[in-house]
């Protein structure tokens, strides 16, 4: 004969045998993982000492004050700016061939070597001399690469100029 | 089919096409990618995303509509596509802010960005917009946010035309068109069912579970005023969308990480759903349907979609308890175990083996319920063993086995879905059966399929059948035979199937003489017209399909009435074609399952009498144990050998048969006489506290194993969390308990159980958990080789010599209280909830939806006893009685009321007042024949269901999305138009889009 019960006698874990058994586990853990525990600690004291840990901890409290003062200073005209700049600078160097670069390098640390000497000399040529050079290959050539460099950017400035379809 | 397969040119290549597939279609088929934003697979076209022109023959044409056709040359490679392409993009980002990383939708199958992805959208061309609505978050489990939306209109086709509950529409005549509920009203206050189709098309993120927000991403749950800014500041500084979609794919990479995607099989009805879960940790973020679950679909209800809160109940059981005095004192494994083992054996002893009684499960899985019977039987050596299905589908399973040799579905939904007729007698499939309705509603609304329905209330599929007859309560089986008799003196009846494939008939014929249409119409109360209307029809239609459910299964003459049905089918040939067959809508998600694998009194596994020594020998030579020969006790025995003295002990498991049982004041005094009873359940149920040992099993999210559908198909279920606490899968258990009482099993996965199972039983001998991974499914009975069996006797019958067989059946009145209960009191299902409500009142939000169970009352009645929405009545019946609130209502007629039946408070319950008669064949309780008598105890009250419910809703009836509306719009221009005047001016007048 088994009359209806709703009553249920929970076994409701005794704190002291909780806490022992998270204990144990605990201890078991931290000697399993010995050497990296140790070392953790020692970068954890100097954060400490250095009072970098009081400002983290801080900073996470007040996290959501934080980032939105954050969010603030960067949603500003100059900060988007300095992003967009970034991001375009990157862009153009993703943009340049490497070998054209490493040319281009070389000819102009070459042509700073002339120029340094020409520094130190405090040599100032005559107009005369000056047009003779342009008899010059080496002169005629760097010439030419310069005047072609301004086709180039010309051209770009004109296409952004026109309207595009 | 293959020879009529053509080629079209795509590309510059050919590629085989089907006729009436279209471009896309092909498309899909060979793996080549067209953008198709509103295009879904189980929705089909919708037309106003754009982004599918493709140039056909020099002409853009949407690669979604246009029909492929032999040598047809197409190309979306081409500028102008792209430009036309670019431009569809360009006009849904104007509707849609992109912040994917910090979007809790960007889960690597967002088509929106995706989309934007693949056409290598830079920048947005046309200004993002906000639309002047707020976000609409009055519904519990979802929100609208128009500022997200895209006017894609999925969510209105999949309400409108899948799932067809007509509550979405587009309002495309205002400035700024947006998706409305009704007639514009807060989403919790319209007409919708919660069932969540929407929500699953929706492209983007404007249409979301709410338990995903804030939940679903890394950065997600950033508080509004530090993500505000943060986007704005991602938009300003920009450097193209092609660097902020790495970020947001690397996101929704780390996502995969963290949520966990698996595959199950949903734990509610029969339909057998089958859809992702995603969780985190515990955490449910939503339920995810596919494209490719066998059955749904995308397709979910209520429940399937939101209605697993119960797994993380504090309710939930999650240590055995022992009977200890006058309280249950929990217990470990071993001592709970120990006890049953101990107790079992001594009884067994004693009283001999079939003092034990064994109540299996429906809700669990077939690998379960295998093993349960396999315990009874081999380990404790006793047929008594039985499941739920005696409480709602033995009946039909017994009509069926009568006449057709297999007691299931006919065929699949595919068939109901094609028939020209579809006639439901009993049972309501909106509600009880959500998804398969959904498929009856589509074909009716849009493929011109006939329906006819036979009930005393009219539920969704009624209001909206072609015909609806309402006879006298318990006459159906009048109803059909004289149908069957007239349409036989009109000489319509399938001569040729007859004598060809159908045994008996002229026996059958003699035999129906009595049930001429004026005895009909003076049984059922019927016009004489409506009658020969239905016969009418049937005779109209090429393919008939008759479902049926618990209003024809709980009576006292419910085998009699479901052989009537199938007896109805054989005569009009309605058997082994397409389109054609009976179909009892089964209750559980597996109750068919719990039958096929053998938790029943007289039959092994796969329907093979236990009588039978050669089907017996194969399992005692498998098993290595002498089996008992003679059928044992059904549930309702079981329940009345406790009184008689011949059952002294039983081992239920997931089941509340003290709510379920009819008559439960009967059945819980028997419960009161066992001498040691076990229940092992996910909650504490009201059985349970009968019991002397309570063992907390583990719900179908916790274990793997596989559910049989009502259509036969057997689909796997993948474990996606751990069990609660101490709680274990219901198989290992019995494991346990088994090896204590000596069987030495050693079952390391349900697969290997089911495996067994296939090795015995021939209807199951193709079935491998290898052949049902993922979303695969088979449908028994399977072949050696795998093969499933979609739709029975398309050559033969299940008899020895392939004959169907006219059963000839006479009606049984019903049983009738006594003049003093005055009231038919009918009873059913909710859509909200499920069974006794254990599960789904476990959920805030169903319970926000309905938080009572009441009764429905006629407006007759209303007035002729001052009852008004709210009043308090008491029901009373010989066995009982219920206090419960009225909700007054068209839906039921005269002296007709309605409970619902889904609650565990006992105040409440219908089988307070149900009888324990039952039909005469099964036992089946006859549920449905009460009658009592009713008093008003307050007429004001708090009404038991609030506005917020769909019930009170103003559906909008209308087929897809209304496009053309969009289309006659002053600012749209179509964007083949917008090329061939030059394109300069495209873009400047785009609103609606």
């Amino acid at each position: 004969m088994a009359k209806p019960i709703r009553q249920i006698n929970k076994h409701v874990p005794n704190p002291v045998e909780e806490q022992a058994e998270a204990l144990s586990d605990m201890l078991k853990a931290i000697t399993d993982n010995r050497e990296a525990i140790i070392t953790s600690l020692d970068i954890l004291k100097q954060l400490q000492d250095m009072g970098a840990l009081t400002a983290i901890q801080s900073l996470l409290v007040k996290r959501n004050d934080v980032g939105a003062i954050a969010i603030g200073q960067i949603n500003q005209p100059t900060m988007k700016h300095a992003i967009k700049n970034a991001m375009n600078a990157f862009k153009f160097f993703g943009s340049l061939e490497p070998e054209q670069v490493q040319s281009m390098i070389q000819s102009i640390s070459g042509g700073l070597e002339r120029f340094s000497e020409t520094m130190q000399n405090g040599e100032s040529k005559s107009i005369w001399k000056l047009s003779a050079s342009l008899f010059n290959p080496e002169v005629r050539t760097s010439l030419t690469t310069m005047v072609e460099f301004l086709h180039g950017m010309g051209e770009s400035i004109h296409q952004d100029q026109q309207p595009t379809q | 089919m293959e020879d009529s397969l053509f080629s079209i040119q795509i590309n510059g290549k050919e590629y085989s096409a089907k006729p009436s597939q279209t471009i896309l279609q092909v498309a899909q088929e060979h793996n080549l990618f067209i953008p198709s934003i509103c295009y879904h697979p189980n929705l089909g076209s919708i037309q106003t995303c754009d982004t599918c022109f493709v140039d056909v023959g020099g002409e853009l044409a949407r690669a979604c509509t246009t029909k492929a056709e032999p040598g047809m040359v197409v190309d979306f490679q081409s500028g102008n596509v792209k430009d036309a392409q670019y431009e569809a993009m360009s006009r849904i980002l104007k509707n849609h802010e992109l912040y994917c990383t910090v979007c809790d939708n960007n889960n690597g199958n967002c088509v929106v960005h995706n989309t934007a992805e693949y056409l290598e959208i830079e920048h947005q061309k046309y200004q993002f917009e906000a639309k002047p609505y707020p976000a609409d978050n009055s519904h519990p489990f979802y929100r609208y946010e128009p500022d997200q939306c895209i006017l894609c209109g999925r969510c209105v086709e999949a309400c409108q035309d899948l799932q067809v509950n007509e509550t979405l529409t587009i309002d495309w005549g205002r400035e700024v068109p947006r998706v409305i509920w009704d007639n514009d009203v807060p989403i919790d206050q319209s007409s919708c069912v919660s069932c969540g189709h929407c929500v699953t098309v929706c492209p983007c993120n404007a249409l979301m579970e709410k338990s995903m927000l804030g939940e679903a991403g890394f950065l997600t749950g950033i508080p509004p005023k530090i993500l505000e800014p943060m986007i704005d500041l991602t938009k300003e500084v920009e450097p193209g969308y092609k660097e902020i979609f790495a970020i947001s794919e690397m996101e929704a990479a780390m996502r995969k990480n963290r949520i966990k995607r698996t595959k199950t099989v949903c734990t509610y009805c029969g339909v057998g759903c089958s859809f992702e879960i995603w969780t985190k940790g515990r955490h449910i973020l939503k339920v995810e349907p596919q494209a490719e679950a066998p059955v749904n679909g995308i397709s979910t209800c209520v429940k399937g979609k939101w209605g697993w809160d119960f797994v993380n109940s504090e309710e939930r059981l999650t240590k055995p308890l022992i009977r200890k005095g006058n309280e249950f004192v929990e217990a470990s494994w071993d001592e709970a175990l120990n006890l049953i083992a101990t107790k079992l054996k001594e009884i067994k002893e004693k009283d001999g083996p079939d003092a034990i009684g064994y109540i299996a499960s429906s809700k669990c899985t077939n690998e379960e319920n295998f093993l349960f019977q396999k315990f009874a039987r081999a380990v404790m050596g006793t047929n008594n063993v039985d499941n739920c299905s005696r409480y709602c589908q033995s009946p039909a399973t017994m009509g069926l086995m009568r006449t057709v040799g297999i007691g299931g579905d006919s065929g699949t939904m595919k068939d109901i879905e094609q028939s020209d007729l579809v006639i439901i007698v009993g049972a309501n499939p909106a509600e009880s059966h959500p998804v398969l309705a959904t498929r009856i509603k589509r074909a009716h609304k849009l493929h011109g399929q006939k329906l006819a329905v036979v009930d005393i209330r009219k539920h969704e599929l009624a209001e909206r059948a072609d015909l609806l007859l309402h006879p006298k309560p318990s006459t159906d089986l009048i109803l059909l035979s004289a149908i069957t008799k007239y349409i036989l003196d009109q000489g319509w009846e399938d001569k040729e199937f007859i004598a060809t494939r159908v045994n008996g008939f002229e026996k059958y014929v003699q035999l129906l003489e009595k049930f001429t249409m004026d005895y009909a119409v003076e049984a059922t109360g019927l016009e004489k017209t409506e009658l020969i209307q239905l016969a009418e029809m049937i005779h109209d239609a090429k393919s008939v399909c008759i479902l049926w459910a618990m209003g024809v299964t709980q009576h006292m003459g419910a085998t009699d009435t479901s052989t009537a049905i199938s007896n109805l089918l054989l005569i009009t040939g309605n058997y082994g074609r397409p389109g054609t067959g009976a179909y009892p809508l089964r209750g559980h998600n597996n109750v068919q399952g719990a039958c096929d694998f053998g938790t029943m009194p007289a039959w092994l596994p796969g329907y093979e009498p236990v009588q039978d020594e050669k089907v017996r020998g194969r399992y005692e030579t498998a098993w290595g144990a002498k089996l008992p020969e003679e059928p044992g006790f059904n549930n309702h025995q079981m329940v009345e050998g406790i009184h008689t003295g011949k059952i002294k002990a039983m081992y239920l498991f997931g089941e509340d048969m003290a709510i379920v049982d009819s008559n439960s004041n009967f059945v819980e005094s028997r419960f009161e006489e066992l001498e040691f009873f076990v229940v092992q359940d996910v909650f504490f149920t009201r059985t349970a506290q009968y019991a002397d040992v309570v063992l907390p099993a583990a719900p179908s999210l916790e274990k793997d194993g596989t559910f049989t559908n009502t259509e036969r198909r057997i689909q796997r279920l993948y474990q996606v969390f751990e069990p609660l606490g101490d709680s274990k899968p219901d198989w290992q258990i019995f494991q346990d308990l088994a090896n204590r009482l000596g069987a030495n099993w050693n079952y390391q996965h349900p697969s290997e159980i089911m495996a067994e199972a296939a090795s015995l039983a021939p209807i199951f001998s193709g079935v491998s958990y290898e052949r049902l991974e993922g979303f695969h499914s088979q449908i028994w009975p399977v072949n050696k080789d795998g093969s499933s069996t979609e739709l029975l006797y398309t050559e033969k019958f299940a008899f020895p010599d392939g004959m169907a067989r006219l059963h000839p059946v006479d009606w049984t009145p019903p049983f009738i209280a006594g003049e003093e209960f005055d009231l038919h009191l009918n009873n059913g299902r909710l859509l909200e909830h499920f069974h006794e409500g254990n599960m789904t009142y476990k959920s805030e939000g169903l319970t926000h939806k309905v938080p009572n169970p009441w009764v429905e009352i006629s407006l007759e009645l209303a007035r002729e006893r001052g009852i008004e929405d709210g009043s308090l009545v008491r029901l009373t019946s010989p066995y009982g009685e219920v206090e419960v609130r009225a909700i007054v209502t068209e839906r039921v007629q005269g002296n007709e009321l309605y409970l619902s039946m889904n609650t565990s408070e006992e105040r409440k319950a219908v089988n307070r007042l149900t009888s324990s008669y039952h039909d005469k064949y099964t036992h089946t309780p006859n549920y449905k024949e009460a009658g009592v008598k009713m008093e008003v105890l307050e007429v004001k009250g708090e009404p038991p269901l609030p506005k917020v419910n769909y019930r009170f809703g103003n559906r909008i009836p209308q087929i897809s999305v209304r496009v053309e509306d969009k289309w006659k719009r002053e600012d749209f221009t179509p964007i083949p138009k917008l090329f061939e005047s030059g394109g300069n001016e495209y873009g400047e007048t785009n609103q609606a889009n």
